[in-house]
């Protein structure tokens, strides 16, 4: 959680601007998302400190889980191995969608850093956009996956039987990423009206997490609020992917989660670019 | 008695200053105690399959997760800012610590008081109130004596782990979040009761890390889920738990602190 | 005069653990690679009581790290310290009562509080009776000036402001003795000399002893009258900072500009040591008078002015002989 704002590194995310003009705008975008991948491969002791967080949550979740399943027997449609799985999925998902605390773009409007970001002949929410995917890409990898690898060890967990699944959670996972963003990038903005994010922020991301399905599975509230839940933009960053992981839906059915993602994708990054318009017209009117 | 007055003294300046900023501050009031409301939510939605969960009801839970995350959320209140102590060593400001003529753990505890975590610590408290008196527990002067050692051992708990775990930062910088996961994690835990846990993690989080002391044993009592054959004394193993990681905690720190001087920055 | 610090053969070795990539990271597991860095390399001095000293020496030079022992935040490698008869890593606490510090660069003083509450706080954490405390501040307010601001936020001072408010907050517990790390960075010259003023009155009416490091040369000349000279951790120079400016000269620069351009002009005593057009600066050690007067009968002057080496000047050259 704490190991995304480190100013120092967070300079070396930035490559240099004179070659900008030589390079067409993908392999710009690129490059930001490679210079954020080595950005948080760097921090390795908060590596495995975050695995192992991972891992210790995911083992109380799952046994809570494991109590109400033992029980019942099946949950809303979903098996005992179902939940635990999703428990583990989830716990890989948290830090891949960074749900936790970014407020790196607050900060820089903040202090007028921003203003740097903005004479970059590249667009702002685009730049930040690469920047995360690399940084998703990275804690994917390493943080998303050791959780789930150590929890086999201990619990019989889910795997996909059908191959397609494979590339279906990884397009899943990245669109989650992207929605996560989107939202993380809306709060941020919040900056060119109240200076100090870390409060908005805060907020956010408890009601983000109680309601994605990340400390509860969606599956276990009440029917009626589970519908709702799954309408709104939260579900898309936690439940479906891992419900694209455990083959929740048949045939075509399977791409409904995705599209409900692509859906958000859409609407997050287009109320994101219109909020970031006024806002930057307030510095320019404002002076910063 | 001395460092009692002194500790007062900087914590009310902090929480001063504070004060200053005041939107900023309901906001963080509100922002802090939606968090522990939604804990709550998670409970009760889980709650919302089943009947009871390992032999205890959705009451009797909750009186279990009052208890854990009041004694949470006053130690949040004391020293949960020693997680930015990796921030202060980066900077150098720990150092400022070291030339005052006063114990370094005393100013750094000092250091600061999130008023804003009043808030968990009122809705906790609520909680507990609430299914305590759905339950019909009633006020007998020796359970509420138990509720108020239980608060005051399980706070001690979570705070003395909380300095183990900052001062092994003097070590390894990178490494906070291992203490949040068993801090936050021990709010977790605690809040439901350990029978859903493995036997070996139970195991842990009662010999090992304490955690499972915070309010598990004594709130099993008090709602009336003790088996006839356990002994009373069980129900106080919080306070020897309290007393051996405040010990553990003195140690630990002053290791720390000797070593930070040994390297310097 | 008794000694009230003493420093024998003092010494600190930092080890370093290399940070490398990925695969040296790796190989770390099983075998550390270490390397050492003597940052205080056999340093011995005596500090009398009531000596206002100044410390001086290049960035990294050791420094901070002599300061951080003398005070007992840092443990001594080897050799022996003693401060005010205790010893610093064993006593820091009750050392600390009787030491004053002031980092240019941070505050001890509360942001957000007005500055009278921080010294309402320190008097607590310092243990110093009210009455006592309240006869200093009435001093500090006076000698610093600090009744304008007493009742503001510190975040709302200036960075003059602040500073003096920091240096009160150093000598409020009547500490015998105080470290000053760059008190005059970033400050305006009303700011510098109002600093000096206050130094130079705590040590000679209080008897306070005070080390002073710092960049600006002038602060040295003006309140020390012993400088202490660092390098690569080692003492290269203990002696009057008198001693130090007759051995290496002053090394003032004259810049001269002159109507038109004319060849480097030649004086004894002076070097011309670089030329720009009309410009020409003159390094030299004597009396700046006498060579503004040969400088004038020399040449058509439009404009003189005095550079002042700066501390690491003087400090190069001492190496360079």
């Amino acid at each position: 959680m704490r190991d995304q704002n480190h100013p120092e590194s967070s300079r070396r995310a930035d490559p240099s601007r004179a070659k900008l003009s030589h390079m067409g705008t993908l392999r710009l975008d690129l490059a930001v998302a490679r210079a954020a991948f080595a950005r948080f491969a760097s921090y390795r002791a908060a590596t495995v400190a975050g695995v192992a967080t991972n891992t210790f949550f995911g083992v109380l979740l799952s046994a809570a889980v494991v109590a109400v399943a033992r029980q019942r027997g099946e949950v809303s449609g979903y098996a005992e191995q179902d939940l635990v799985t999703q428990v583990w999925v989830m716990q890989g998902l948290l830090v891949t969608i960074a749900i936790w605390g970014w407020t790196e773009l607050g900060e820089r409007i903040r202090s007028g850093e921003v203003a740097v970001d903005l004479q970059r002949p590249v667009d702002l929410q685009r730049w930040w956009l690469s920047h995360d995917l690399g940084r998703a890409a990275y804690h994917a990898l390493v943080r998303g996956t050791a959780p789930f690898v150590i929890a086999s060890l201990l619990f019989t967990l889910r795997l996909p039987t059908d191959v397609a699944t494979v590339p279906l959670f990884v397009i899943s996972v990245v669109l989650a990423v992207v929605v996560s963003f989107g939202l993380r990038y809306l709060t941020n903005l919040a900056a060119f009206w109240i200076g100090d994010v870390r409060g908005v922020v805060r907020l956010s991301m408890a009601v983000w997490t109680a309601l994605s399905g990340a400390t509860v599975s969606l599956a276990f509230f009440p029917d009626r609020a589970e519908r709702v839940l799954r309408w709104l933009p939260f579900a898309p960053m936690m439940q479906a992917p891992s419900d694209v992981w455990l083959e929740r839906d048949a045939g075509m059915g399977r791409l409904a989660p995705i599209g409900q993602q692509l859906m958000w994708v859409v609407v997050v990054l287009g109320v994101g670019r219109v909020v970031q318009a006024r806002g930057v017209r307030r510095v320019v009117i404002n002076g910063g | 008695m001395d460092d009692a007055r002194l500790y007062l003294r900087l914590v009310s300046g902090r929480a001063r200053s504070q004060l200053q900023y005041r939107w900023g501050f309901v906001f963080d009031v509100l922002g802090a105690t939606l968090v522990g409301a939604l804990d709550l939510v998670a409970v009760l939605v889980l709650f919302s399959n089943i009947a009871v969960m390992d032999g205890w009801s959705a009451l009797e839970v909750c009186v279990l997760f009052g208890v854990a995350q009041t004694a949470f959320a006053l130690a949040d209140l004391l020293v949960g800012h020693l997680d930015r102590l990796p921030v202060e060593l980066r900077a150098g400001t720990f150092d400022t610590v070291l030339l005052q003529p006063r114990s370094s753990l005393l100013l750094m505890i000092a250091s600061d008081f999130s008023v804003r975590r009043v808030g968990q610590v009122a809705l906790s408290l609520a909680v507990l109130a609430v299914a305590w008196t759905r339950l019909g527990l009633g006020v007998a002067l020796l359970d509420v004596a138990l509720v108020t050692l239980t608060l005051v051992t399980g706070t001690v708990i979570f705070a003395a782990i909380w300095v183990i775990g900052a001062a092994t930062t003097f070590w390894t910088i990178d490494t906070m979040e291992l203490t949040n996961s068993l801090t936050y994690g021990g709010r977790q835990l605690t809040s439901y009761p350990l029978g859903i846990y493995h036997a070996w993690l139970r195991r842990f989080v009662v010999f090992v890390v304490p955690l499972g002391c915070v309010a598990y044993f004594p709130v099993r009592h008090l709602v009336g889920l003790e088996p006839a054959s356990t002994s009373p004394l069980v129900r106080l193993a919080g306070v020897p738990a309290a007393a051996g990681l405040v010990v553990v905690a003195g140690f630990v720190w002053r290791a720390a602190v000797r070593t930070y001087r040994g390297t310097g920055s | 005069m008794s000694a009230l610090v003493e420093a024998e053969h003092l010494a600190k070795t930092f080890v370093r653990r290399q940070r490398g990539g990925l695969r040296q990271g790796l190989r770390r597991g099983l075998r550390p690679v270490r390397a050492e860095h003597r940052a205080v390399d056999d340093v011995s001095f005596e500090i009398a009581e009531g000596e206002f000293v100044g410390y001086l020496g290049p960035n990294g030079a050791g420094k901070s790290t002599t300061i951080k022992m003398l005070t007992g935040i840092l443990v001594p490698s080897s050799g022996r310290v003693q401060v005010a008869g205790l010893d610093p890593s064993r006593q820091r606490v009750e050392l600390a009562r009787r030491v004053g510090v002031v980092f240019g660069q941070r505050t001890q003083l509360w942001w957000d509080l007005p500055l009278r509450d921080s010294y309402e706080l320190l008097r607590h954490v310092y243990r110093v009776p009210a009455a006592d405390a309240a006869s200093q501040l009435d001093r500090f307010v006076d000698l610093l000036d600090l009744g304008a601001f007493l009742d503001t936020p510190v975040r709302q001072l200036s960075l003059g402001q602040r500073m003096r408010g920091d240096l009160a907050a150093a000598f409020l517990h009547r500490p015998s003795l105080v470290y000053l790390d760059e008190p005059t960075i970033g400050l305006d010259v009303v700011a510098k000399a109002a600093v000096r003023r206050f130094l130079a009155a705590e040590n000679a009416e209080q008897g306070t002893t005070i080390v002073l490091t710092s960049h600006d040369l002038a602060d040295v000349e003006r309140l020390c009258r012993r400088a202490l000279v660092i390098d690569h951790g080692r003492l290269v120079h203990d002696g009057a900072l008198a001693d130090l400016v007759a051995r290496l000269g002053s090394g003032r620069t004259l810049v001269v500009t002159t109507v038109d351009p004319v060849p480097p002009i030649e004086l004894p005593g002076t070097e011309v040591v670089r030329t720009d057009g009309p410009k020409q600066w003159l390094r030299f050690d004597g009396n700046p008078a006498a060579v503004i007067a040969a400088v004038a009968a020399a040449v058509d002057v439009v404009d003189l002015t005095i550079e002042e080496p700066s501390v690491e000047q003087v400090i190069a050259r001492l190496f360079a002989r």
